[in-house]
């Protein structure tokens, strides 16, 4: 049973988070990110934002995983 | 030894171990079972599954594509990225519903979900036929690719419709016999392939053309300013219109059958590790795009017959390549558009034997079924493969528009898993409304409302009538809808 609240849990604050991605990756936030200067690692600093978004999203789902399957104790 | 004879040795040597990894992988496995042609037993290791759907989604669009978008359209290409990234990340959550219903009930194809939770074959074959000519479609835009790389890098000594046959070929043999296995085998040594060769000539191409990545990128701020922006006066895309197509590529890329039905050829576990690998592999698309970026000023765009050309253009033209880098760059094209048409490929045939076939014709025995699911590797390949050397323009209209239309299943198949009241009436209608929309934005219409995406309005529009028409048609079993929405 706990295995399934869990899981919802886990499900919810997912949707929650597909969907700040998106606003970080598109408008309204990437509007704020969207200019060329500074040029950060070689890249121009929308794209080095969407970059760095990515590897957020990377934790973040990271994060999601080990809250779900990370204890070893649930299959 | 010419730069030519280089390139064909590198892409014949390719081919060669593709081809063998490819029949060698379905080996010892049933070669009569169904479950094991369309979804490996849904037993396929992790690996395996991060490259099968690494390479399948990483096409020629990435190697010719992407570059041109680039090189043509600036910042607009900063979708690439940014769309590859989210359209996977709801897998996380809809993979592992989608292969425990499917588990359960002995689902190999999306039609067959969705047919069965809406109580409806109808809607089972639509999405058949929509899909098979989609997927059509994208198998004649990645047998050009290979057949262009073939023909550019051999300098024109293997015409187009040879190098074509070739490559295709190769795809076809391994699909027919290994079934998914084989797709998914070959594209773990065409997706590494293809990743080292990306950053290779990424990185090469900016520091031989220009100081690095930051001078480049200086360079064509000072010259074009709002180039490298999305939305303001002089950009290539506005906010709208990026906005739009990242929302499609995010809801709509996981209802192409080939990559949905990925969800039943594994465990959740794995398909929540592969999803997490996702943001990153956007992350690596990043030197792709300075190819195009590198072209910029130093390519003449009057010089390209269509900005697609680009990389090979820079390799021919602006550099004196050695033939390493013309073989490595052709075996590794090869790789990206060769790994994306063994799934498409082999996601047509079951979409054909199950959602067409199967659903008009339901007491098919499996002996039938892999008959029909094998041979239609074949007829469905030697379609794209007709229309991607001779063309036929009444059919590519149709056949772009069926492209566009995947998307349009997000309603059905979002409905299934979060609402009861959803119907089959208001699928079909739906869906309908929804193709129909698109297609006249995509083909017919100049300009788009607000210029959003064709897809998009597409969506608004079938999800409003998805929900007023099953809100006026009788439910399905509410047990039914329940096992779907609780899986």
């Amino acid at each position: 049973m706990e295995n399934t609240t869990r899981r919802r849990k886990a499900t919810r604050g997912y949707i929650v988070f597909l969907i700040v991605a998106l606003l970080l990756m598109t408008v309204p936030v990437f509007t704020f990110a969207d200019r060329v200067e500074p040029i950060t690692l070689g890249l121009p600093f929308n794209l080095f934002w969407i970059v760095l978004v990515e590897l957020a999203a990377f934790l973040a789902i990271l994060g999601f995983y080990l809250f779900e399957h990370g204890g070893g104790e649930q299959q | 030894m010419s730069n030519w004879v280089f390139a064909l040795g590198a892409m014949l040597v390719y081919l060669a171990f593709a081809f063998a990894l490819g029949l060698l992988a379905g080996r010892k496995r049933s070669f009569w079972s169904v479950s094991e042609y369309a979804v490996a037993d849904r037993g396929l290791g992790f690996i395996v599954v991060w490259f099968m759907m690494g390479g399948t989604v990483f096409s020629a669009f990435a190697f010719l594509g992407g570059p041109g978008m680039a090189f043509s359209q600036g910042a607009a290409a900063y979708f690439v990225p940014a769309y590859l990234a989210l359209g996977i990340l709801p897998w996380y959550v809809l993979g592992p519903k989608v292969g425990r219903i499917g588990a359960r009930k002995n689902f190999v194809t999306l039609g067959e979900f969705v047919g069965d939770r809406y109580r409806s074959r109808a809607l089972t074959v639509l999405i058949g036929v929509i899909s098979v000519l989609a997927f059509i479609q994208y198998l004649t835009l990645q047998i050009k690719g290979m057949a262009f790389i073939f023909n550019i890098l051999t300098e024109g000594a293997i015409p187009y419709w040879f190098g074509a046959l070739l490559a295709y070929g190769i795809v076809v043999v391994y699909v027919a016999s290994s079934g998914v296995r084989g797709a998914a085998w070959s594209d773990v040594l065409q997706g590494a392939l293809m990743l080292i060769v990306a950053w290779a000539v990424g990185f090469y191409l900016v520091n031989t053309l220009h100081d690095g990545p930051t001078d480049m990128f200086t360079a064509i701020a000072a010259e074009r300013p709002d180039f490298l922006t999305i939305g303001r006066d002089g950009s290539p895309m506005s906010s709208m219109a990026f906005l739009t197509v990242i929302v499609v590529s995010a809801l709509g890329f996981l209802m192409w059958p080939h990559l949905f039905t990925k969800s039943y050829t594994t465990t959740e576990k794995r398909i929540k590790l592969t999803t997490l690998a996702f943001p990153l592999f956007g992350i690596f698309l990043v030197p792709v795009l300075f190819v195009g970026f590198a072209g910029i000023g130093v390519v003449e765009p009057d010089a390209l017959g269509s900005s697609d050309e680009l990389l090979p253009y820079l390799i021919t033209n602006e550099l004196g390549a050695s033939g390493w880098l013309y073989g490595l760059i052709g075996a590794g094209s090869l790789a990206a558009a060769m790994s994306s048409s063994d799934a498409i490929t082999h996601g047509g045939s079951v979409s054909f034997g199950r959602d067409i076939c199967r659903a008009l014709v339901p007491g098919l025995s499996e002996r039938a079924q892999i008959w029909i699911m094998r041979l239609a590797v074949v007829g469905i390949g030697a379609a794209a493969y007709w229309l991607s050397i001779f063309g036929a323009a009444g059919i590519i209209a149709l056949l772009v528009g069926a492209y566009g239309s995947i998307a349009q299943f997000v309603p059905a198949v979002y409905g299934a898993l979060i609402w009861k009241r959803g119907t089959a009436a208001g699928a079909i209608s739906g869906l309908i409304v929804g193709i129909g929309v698109n297609y006249y934005y995509q083909i017919v219409a100049d300009q788009t409302l607000w210029d959003m995406n064709a897809g998009f309005l597409g969506l608004l529009c079938n999800l409003v009538i998805f929900v007023a028409v099953s809100l006026i048609t009788s439910p399905v079993d509410e047990s039914l809808a329940d096992e779907y929405r609780n899986a």
